[in-house]
Order: C-alpha cells, then sequence, then structure tokens
C-alpha cells in the first residue's frame, strides 16, 4: 500500500513542526511564548502566543482527533483576549504588541480532526480562525499546505482604510489616494485610520505621519510634527518619501545606497574573504522586528536540527541521524593525519 | 590621582609604573578600534581562553590592544591573565567609575576590563547598563587598535547587543553536536537582525586534525542554506591536556608555551583573520562606531 505523507497525530507534535513554520501558517507570524495557560489549568494550555504582521496578538492552538477539551479550550482563550485586551502588551513586553489591536484565536488542524473543526467552524465564533493542514510530498520533502475553514487571515486583515469618509477636496482626492497607496504597500502592518478631516498613517502603532483635509487643501505632518502643505505632485512626493524614510528609521533599515546599519563606511574588503560575505538574510526576516522577537523566533527547525547532525524533532516518522561528530570522524579516519604531540615543559 | 597608584596601596602602582602602561589620550573619534567579539552559544567552549591568547599574540604583532570581559557575572578573563582588578565590570556600569579607571593594565601587553561577579544574571542588566557600556565601549575604541570583546554565552539580549555592537564576531564551537547547534543557534539569531557582524569560526579543541574543518564545512553549509548567513573560517584549536590542567596563576599559554600546536594554532588563526578583515588596525568609523552600533540595537530591545 502506498502511504502519503502524514502529519503528528499528537498534538506536541504536530506543535513541533508547526511552530517552525509559522510563516507557512500565515505571513509575518511571530512565535513570541509558548505554553499560555488561560483556563486556570482545566482545559489544558494553548500552544503558543504569537503576533502577526499587523502586531496583534494571536494563539495558537493544535486540534488533533479525540480533544474532548478542544472546543472549551478554544472558547477559554478567546475570552482570555477578550479580558485582558491592551493589558497583555504591557503583561508580555517581548510581543512587541501594538496597542489597540484585537487579538485573535487560531485552531490548528489536521484532517484527523475535521470533525472537532466543523463542531468549532457551525460555532462562528468571533474572532476565532480555523486551518487544516494538507500535507504533501515534493521533491522528497513533505510538506503541507493551509486551508482555511473560517476566518482566515484574508478576513482577519486589518480594514487599513477607516471606514469614515475622508472629507477630501474632489481635486485633491488623487493625492490622497498616491499616499494612502504607498503607505499601504509599505508593510502589511501599516494602518490607516482617523476621522473625517484626519488621516493617521501607523505602522505597528507608531506614527509614521498624518495627512488633514483643511479649506480645500491636503496637509501632511510628518512623525516630528513639522507640517507641510500638499499643494502639487512634487509635495506629494517628497511627503511619501518622509513616510518611508521614517518606516525605515522605525524597522532599522539603511537608507544609505545599501550600506547597512551602523556599518563603518571603510569596510574591509569583501574579495578578501574569498568572495563570501555576511550577506543579508532573505528568508522571512521581519522588518522592524524588535531584538527580543527576533531571538525568540530563531529556534531551530526540525530541518535544521536533522542537518546539523541531531536527531529530528517530528512526531510520526522522523529517524535518527548519525551525529555530526561520528560521520566527521569517520571521514576523517580514513585519512591519515595525527598530531605532533604537546612537547611543552610541565611547569 | 588613580586609585591604584596611591601609595598607601602598595604594589598596584608599582605594576603599573614597571609595565608603563598607559592608555593613550583621546583621539579622533573619526577613527576607531576594530571590534571583534567572541561569541559561542553554549558556555565551556574555550572563549575566554582564546580571546585573552588572541590579545596577547595581537599584542606582540604590534598592537594597541584592550579586552573588556563583557561575561557579566561569570567573568574570568583577569584569572587568564593572573590579575586581580580593584574596579570591575560592575561598577563601570554602576556608573561609580569611568572607562578610563575600569582599564587596567596586564602583565603581558593588552588592557583589560575585567567582568563583573556581582551581576548575578543578565536579566539585570538594564538599558541604561548596556548605554554605559556602549559608552565605555566607544572610549576604549578610540584609545586602542583592536578591541576584543568577551562576550556572555547564550542569546540573552544584553549578550546578543554586546555581540552586535562589534564589526566582526568570532564564534567559538567544539566539534560536537551541542556546541554545534548553539553556535548555529547564535549565528540564525545574527542573521535575523537588520545588519549583524561578519562571522567567523573557530573550531576549538579538536581531537584530530580535520575535524575541525569538516565541522565548519556542516555549519557553514546549514548557515547558507536556513539562514543565509556566509561565514567564514578561521582554524582549529587542538585539544591539549595542558591547556585545561592548567593551574591559577600560571601565565597564559602564549607566554608558557609559545612553540606548543595550540599557541600555533592561535597563531595561525590570528593570521587568517587578519587576512580575512584586510588588517588589524584602527578604521574609519565616520560617526557609525561601537557606541552608535550598540545604540541601535538598544533602541529595538
Amino acid at each position: 500500500m502506498i502511504r502519503g505523507p502524514v502529519l503528528p497525530q499528537m498534538r506536541e507534535g504536530l506543535w513541533a513542526l508547526v511552530a517552525g513554520r509559522l510563516e507557512a501558517i500565515e505571513t509575518g507570524l511571530l512565535l513570541v511564548l509558548e505554553d499560555l495557560d488561560c483556563s486556570g489549568g482545566r482545559l489544558g494550555a494553548v500552544e503558543g502566543l504569537a503576533r502577526d504582521a499587523a502586531g496583534a496578538p494571536v494563539l495558537l492552538t493544535m486540534a488533533t482527533d479525540g480533544d474532548a477539551l478542544l472546543a472549551g479550550r478554544v472558547l477559554a482563550a478567546s475570552e482570555f483576549l477578550q479580558r485582558v485586551g491592551d493589558s497583555l502588551a504591557a503583561a508580555v513586553p517581548e510581543g512587541n504588541f501594538a496597542p489597540g489591536v484585537n487579538g485573535r484565536v487560531v485552531v490548528v488542524g489536521t484532517e484527523g480532526a475535521s470533525a472537532s473543526l466543523e463542531s468549532l467552524r457551525r460555532l462562528s465564533l468571533p474572532g476565532v480562525a480555523l486551518c487544516r493542514l494538507e500535507p504533501f510530498r515534493i521533491g522528497g520533502v513533505e510538506r503541507f499546505a493551509v486551508r482555511w475553514l473560517a476566518n482566515g487571515p484574508e478576513a482577519a486583515a486589518k480594514v487599513t482604510a477607516a471606514q469614515v469618509d475622508f472629507a477630501v477636496a474632489a481635486d485633491r482626492r488623487a493625492d490622497w489616494q498616491t499616499i494612502e497607496q504607498l503607505s499601504l504597500r509599505l508593510d502589511p502592518a501599516v494602518r490607516i485610520d482617523g476621522d473625517r478631516f484626519l488621516r493617521r498613517i501607523t505602522w505597528q502603532g507608531r506614527l509614521l505621519g498624518e495627512v488633514c483635509a483643511a479649506d480645500g487643501t491636503l496637509r501632511g505632518s510628518g512623525a516630528d510634527g513639522v507640517s507641510y502643505r500638499l499643494l502639487s505632485p512634487r509635495d506629494v512626493r517628497e511627503f511619501g518619501d518622509r513616510l518611508v524614510r521614517r518606516y525605515a528609521e522605525l524597522t532599522g533599515l539603511s537608507m544609505d545606497g545599501g550600506n547597512r546599519a551602523g556599518e563603518p563606511s571603510a569596510r574591509p574588503r569583501e574579495d578578501e574573504v574569498g568572495g563570501c560575505v555576511a550577506a543579508r538574510n532573505a528568508k522571512g526576516v521581519a522588518p522592524g522586528e524588535s531584538l527580543r522577537a527576533s531571538l525568540s523566533s530563531a529556534r531551530l527547525t526540525p530541518e535544521e536540527y536533522s542537518a546539523l547532525g541531531g536527531p529530528a524533532r517530528l512526531a510520526g516518522g522522523g529517524t535518527e541521524v548519525a551525529g555530526v561528530a561520528e560521520n566527521v570522524i569517520r571521514a576523517v579516519s580514513a585519512q591519515e593525519g595525527s598530531w605532533a604531540g604537546p612537547t611543552m615543559r610541565t611547569d | 590621582m588613580e586609585p591604584d597608584l596611591d601609595a598607601s596601596k602598595a604594589g598596584r602602582g608599582f605594576l603599573r609604573r614597571i609595565f608603563r602602561y598607559k592608555a593613550a589620550p583621546d583621539v579622533s573619534r573619526d577613527r576607531e578600534a576594530l571590534v571583534i567579539a567572541f561569541a559561542s552559544g553554549k558556555g565551556g567552549t574555550g572563549k575566554s581562553f582564546l580571546t585573552t591568547n588572541a590579545a596577547i599574540g595581537l599584542h606582540r604583532l604590534g598592537r594597541r590592544v584592550a579586552v573588556v570581559d563583557c561575561d557579566f557575572g561569570l567573568a574570568n578573563a583577569h584569572l587568564l591573565f593572573g590579575v586581580n582588578p580593584r574596579f570591575t565590570m560592575q561598577h563601570l556600569l554602576d556608573g561609580a567609575i569611568s572607562a578610563q579607571q575600569a582599564l587596567m593594565p596586564t602583565p603581558y601587553g593588552p588592557g583589560l576590563i575585567a567582568g563583573g561577579s556581582g551581576i548575578s544574571s543578565l536579566a539585570e542588566l538594564g538599558a541604561r547598563h548596556m548605554q554605559v557600556l556602549g559608552r565605555a565601549l566607544g572610549w576604549v575604541a578610540a584609545n586602542h587598535d583592536v578591541v576584543l570583546l568577551d562576550c556572555p554565552a547564550g542569546l540573552a539580549p544584553p549578550a546578543m547587543i554586546t555581540v552586535l555592537a562589534a564589526q566582526h564576531v568570532v564564534v567559538v564551537t567544539n566539534p560536537e553536536i551541542a556546541a554545534l547547534t548553539d553556535a548555529y543557534a547564535l549565528i540564525k539569531c545574527l542573521a535575523r537582525q537588520p545588519s549583524w557582524p561578519t562571522v567567523h569560526l573557530v573550531v576549538n579543541r579538536v581531537a584530530q586534525p580535520g575535524l575541525g574543518r569538516a565541522t565548519f564545512e556542516r555549519l557553514a553549509e546549514v548557515s547558507r542554506r536556513f539562514a543565509g548567513c556566509e561565514i567564514h573560517y578561521l582554524g582549529e584549536v587542538p585539544e591539549d591536556s595542558a591547556v585545561t590542567h592548567r593551574r591559577l596563576g600560571q601565565a597564559p599559554l602564549l607566554v608558557s608555551h609559545p612553540e606548543c600546536p595550540t599557541s600555533l594554532a592561535i597563531q595561525s588563526m590570528l593570521s587568517t583573520l587578519e587576512k580575512n578583515v584586510g588588517g588589524l588596525q584602527m578604521q574609519a568609523s565616520a560617526n557609525q562606531g561601537v557606541e552608535a552600533r550598540m545604540a541601535a540595537q538598544i533602541r529595538r530591545w
């Protein structure tokens, strides 16, 4: 019988798989802490507390077959988020949660938990997203796709334009749309809200700039409070440039011709190290991530652990891999070579 | 008067006069020292041993070298140098003394800011302490050619901030799986930052020749593939029972046994490092020196 790829069926094994691949669940999702008990120990802990691209807290729990406490745990998690609200940001500063954003619960399950997931879906719990992992194998490697059953990222994506109409004069509307689109393109975590006459543009709760509609014109002000009249396309471009620079400043990106932030301008020649340069990490580093968050999210994945020579951690099929030292010793023992033993004098 | 020149404290002023150690006066901040952090994810890999001996090796090459023991609370560089510091990192971070007062001469050439022993955990260190350290490092870097940071093991924010303040980091690992995974964890953390120092690797306590290179190649492949970070090989340092069984008060290995395989390996490591970084001397800082780099990381904390 041909057996396809199988996901771990126990919560611990499934969490070990998911925790190392949160980006596959939702872009920009970063793990902050694990093992959060929000039901007084009665219903089990949710596996993880994460932060999404908009800076909102996300409680992650696994759904497996036969877990009778799942629904209660999910309800408890949802109620916990509603009770604590913004105080979670103060209680967990390392999460770097944006103020004023609502948290949500994400339930991750496998095919074996379909019945449980369906039950939760019928409950239509607000702020609870459900997804199921669909495993497949490609290039000899097992992966999984994510199928959202309820309240997926598209539904949970913040309404980045405020609901209230912005009272911009008709001949200035195109300028406002230029600023709005530029801001939204910067980062998924950019939010635009405000009232009828003011739009505030923020990133993870931090101000990038404000645009005010007054006297038939637009006025922009940067985070430094300096105000500019946006009378021409050039004024709009310059204001947009200030927004981008503010964003770069907050995220620590360098704006100086590609040099890394904090790097001395006179660097050693890179070709003196054989052409190998400490390259910028292109593997999912979230811009603006705090130091603490970057450290907590840099845990080793099972693949990395296995590649280094440690045992794979996946439940349900991981195989022990010989330690790197053993592999190396086997290779080295085939070579000739010996140390000239120490000939030092003893004191 | 410097406290250690007080006539009532016999011995301390004598040492200073004998070795005539004197830090150069403040120079222009347009140039500052090459700052190299010695770090490892795991403790006990031989980081402090390599830092102190590398400092002596650099001094013998004619460089003005300072070692800053940033192993908050678990300091041992002063033991390896065989000195008994009056002031330590703890006094510096508390604001009781300046960097100039904290920097002391050692009998073997390099200057030393000794680590603290009263700081029980890295959790005690806050942004204010790290700012003080940043300013102190700025002064030290302005007055030396090379500054070596003996960083704490692990990945706590104060440890990472110290590593990220350097231009180069020498990751010290051993050829066994626990040290290797922790070294990779450190590299992975570095590669997740907006900018990080150039990473070099030295494999310490190698029982068989060639094992260090094989260890490096495994780690380099994983770092390149998963973390997108290139690392550079500095060499392997052999396991030597004479190193592990050194008595307290013995001179550093490079002084007592300059021709033994371990000492030769350390000198070879320095030679490779010099080639990699393009010269072990002061560099133009252009207002982006160690203090600025540290401040940038503290803001992200």
